[in-house]
């Protein structure tokens, strides 16, 4: 018989919840529609190693009517994610789903044209998961799904907390302010909470700026920067095109 | 629901202040974390160190407050370091990139010498 105490140190572990390291993310095996580009060989990246302000967004949403606990609003999160995503904003996760070191494939279409990226599931337990941004996603952080018990109404949240990944996205988000990802995640917190029966109810919204300054030395970054590339990507395509055309005929031949 | 950790303060030197942090860093922490870190900062500290040795448990919601913290610390002119990792937080400061702005120190000697 396991000695009680080992086994709730064992259960208070947080081995089980957090991603394995690994130098490279290795992209998921993606459903034809989809995009599968910029993750595979990407480092993942977190709110230190970005360049532009750091930010905290904070989203919630009370479940109110719904009885529901946070753990069943998590559960529910992670396998129905794609599902609260907007139409426009399409995610893909692998076949292993929301769990510590999966990579969920991103193809969205923003202002600035569409972009090709994804995450990395950096970290999940009953109540939250974590998403952590790949080299070249438009930020580079983290962003954590989470419900708990607030006041006797349990509470779901989004929070961000990232820097843009170079200096073209800052400069975006600068310009742009951030009222695409901001639209979002009250999207995402909405459709949860349709989900679960509740309707009409606003999402709460807090921005925090943490640090104003920038990285320069992270300017780099802008090497990876998916948006550039899945542009350059679908300018491509006809090139792309022709080669197959072209080698399909010298098989011919 | 209470925090469950602890935070000793000890002064190595006269600018570094290390915070012994003993039990969990989770959300709940965030209070007695910043305790601490005010205590400090009135102390003089231009260094702080957290010694993780004492550290049972650190969640997604524990790692931001590290992020939050080296931020307004990186803000005020001051240094925030840390120590006593056991190889499974070690990994995680790297899976993290926590590694990257916070630098991790083997001993809290190396750290005080760091700052």
């Amino acid at each position: 018989m396991p000695d009680a105490s080992a086994e709730r140190s064992q259960s208070k572990s947080s081995h089980p919840y957090w991603a394995q390291r690994v130098d490279e993310l290795k992209a998921p095996d993606a459903p034809p529609e989809a995009l599968n580009l910029n993750v595979a060989g990407r480092r993942a990246m977190g709110p230190l190693q970005g360049f532009g302000q750091l930010w905290q967004k904070t989203f919630r949403i009370p479940l109110t009517v719904a009885s529901v606990t946070p753990a069943e609003v998590v559960a529910e999160w992670k396998a129905e994610l794609p599902r609260f995503k907007p139409a426009e904003n399409r995610f893909y996760p692998s076949p292993g789903g929301i769990a510590p070191g999966e990579v969920v494939l991103i193809n969205a279409w923003t202002p600035g044209g569409p972009i090709a990226t994804g995450v990395v599931v950096l970290y999940a337990d009953e109540e939250s998961f974590t998403l952590m941004t790949p080299e070249g996603h438009p930020e580079a952080g983290w962003v954590t799904m989470s419900a708990y018990t607030e006041e006797g109404v349990t509470v779901a949240q989004v929070q961000g907390l990232a820097r843009a990944s170079d200096p073209i996205y800052e400069l975006a988000f600068r310009v742009m302010g951030s009222r695409l990802q901001d639209y979002i995640w009250e999207h995402v917190l909405t459709e949860l909470a349709a989900h679960f029966g509740v309707k009409g109810q606003p999402v709460e919204v807090d921005r925090q700026l943490l640090d104003p300054h920038v990285q320069w030395r992270r300017a780099g970054n802008v090497w990876h920067n998916a948006q550039i590339r899945t542009i350059l990507y679908h300018l491509a395509a006809p090139a792309r095109w022709l080669g197959r055309a072209l080698g399909r005929d010298s098989r011919r031949l | 629901m209470d925090a469950k950790v602890t935070i000793d303060i000890r002064r190595p030197t006269a600018e570094a202040t290390t915070l012994a942090i003993h039990g969990e860093l989770t959300r709940l922490a965030e209070k007695p974390l910043d305790a601490a870190v005010a205590e400090a900062v009135a102390g003089g500290a231009q260094g702080i160190i957290l010694d993780f040795s004492g550290l049972t448990y650190m969640n997604n919601k524990g790692a931001g407050l590290l992020v939050r913290l080296e931020a307004r610390l990186r803000g005020q002119g001051r240094r925030l370091v840390v120590t006593g990792l056991n190889d499974h937080y070690r990994r995680v400061f790297r899976t993290t990139g926590l590694d990257e702005g916070i630098r991790v120190y083997t001993t809290e000697a190396q750290a005080v010498e760091a700052l």
